[in-house]
């Protein structure tokens, strides 16, 4: 049973709409090849949350570049690597196998979940104003 | 003194642009838009291809040693922009379509051979309407995956408000 001080609900939304946001990139990268000859979708895993439900927020080692000045998070980044769907069985005569039907629906599925994301830290972040407040 | 610290000014802002210069990569949401707006350019771009074409389906040459109007591909590539900052498609080069030209027999024709033939374009109706249905589906397409991301950034923004 998941013990509620160890719930890390900011965490997890954040990440959830870090993969999102990849999601959203992963998506359109595919709708705007998806006239071009010989490219293949690629694809995220879904966001599972189970490995930061239990986790409690702590320094992230990141990777960084030869000269060591790190300019992004790599942490959130390394966390939703970019898979190639290889799948055949829907390739045109170009040797193209993204289809336009899969990826505008998964655009409509992501967008109700990164909304949804952006509403309940909303509501915390109410929720956190209103106990300091008070 | 005064000289060695405005060396070592220097040297510290060329590290900062050349570590700028090296991390300009943009990732999720504006990444997102970024290559929408590259494939909504590019679709246009295309329609524009398919659009000559048609114009020019029964452009001849004006006389029997002028070739007609070819038929003109356009070729995509996806390749990473540094001004930009992530991969987009880009168009690549536009090229001659490589198929024979229409042969019809007009011996009144100012183009005409010797034998009375004509030399029309290798351009067929049916495939570049098919093509603009195709290029018309991808643009709207793009155009619904970037009013989405453009939703989603403005979205996020309401979590500063």
């Amino acid at each position: 049973m998941a013990r509620i001080d160890n719930f890390n609900v900011i965490g997890i939304i954040k990440a959830n709409m870090h993969h999102g946001s990849k999601q959203m990139e992963v998506i359109n990268d595919n709708l705007s090849r998806a006239h071009v000859p010989g490219e293949f979708s690629n694809y995220l895993e879904p966001f599972d949350a189970s490995e930061l439900r239990s986790a409690s927020p702590t320094v992230t080692m990141a990777v960084t570049d030869g000269d060591h000045l790190p300019g992004e998070d790599q942490g959130i980044k390394s966390y939703f690597p970019i898979k190639q769907d290889r799948d055949l069985s829907q390739v045109t005569p170009n040797g193209n196998n993204i289809v336009i039907t899969d990826q505008v629906q998964q655009l409509g599925q992501n967008k109700l979940n990164y909304t949804a994301s952006v509403g309940i830290y909303i509501k915390l972040r109410d929720i956190l104003r209103k106990a300091i407040e008070s | 003194m005064i000289i060695r610290f405005i060396t070592t000014m220097i040297i510290f802002l060329a590290v900062c642009v050349g570590a700028n210069a090296k991390t300009n990569r943009i990732q999720g949401l504006p990444a997102a838009r970024e290559k929408s707006k590259a494939a909504l350019k590019a679709n246009a771009e295309r329609l524009n291809i398919i659009a000559e074409n048609l114009a020019n389906k029964d452009t001849t040459g004006l006389n029997p040693n002028e070739l007609p109007y070819t038929r003109k591909i356009l070729h995509f590539k996806n390749e990473y922009d540094p001004n930009i900052g992530t991969t987009v498609v880009k168009v690549d080069k536009v090229k001659a379509d490589t198929k024979p030209y229409e042969v019809r027999y007009e011996p009144g024709h100012p183009a005409a051979s010797a034998a009375g033939y004509v030399l029309y374009p290798n351009v067929r109706e049916v495939v570049e309407v098919m093509d603009s249905k195709e290029t018309k589906r991808l643009y709207e397409a793009n155009l619904e995956a970037y009013k989405t991301t453009q939703n989603l950034i403005q979205r996020t923004m309401d979590i500063i408000r």
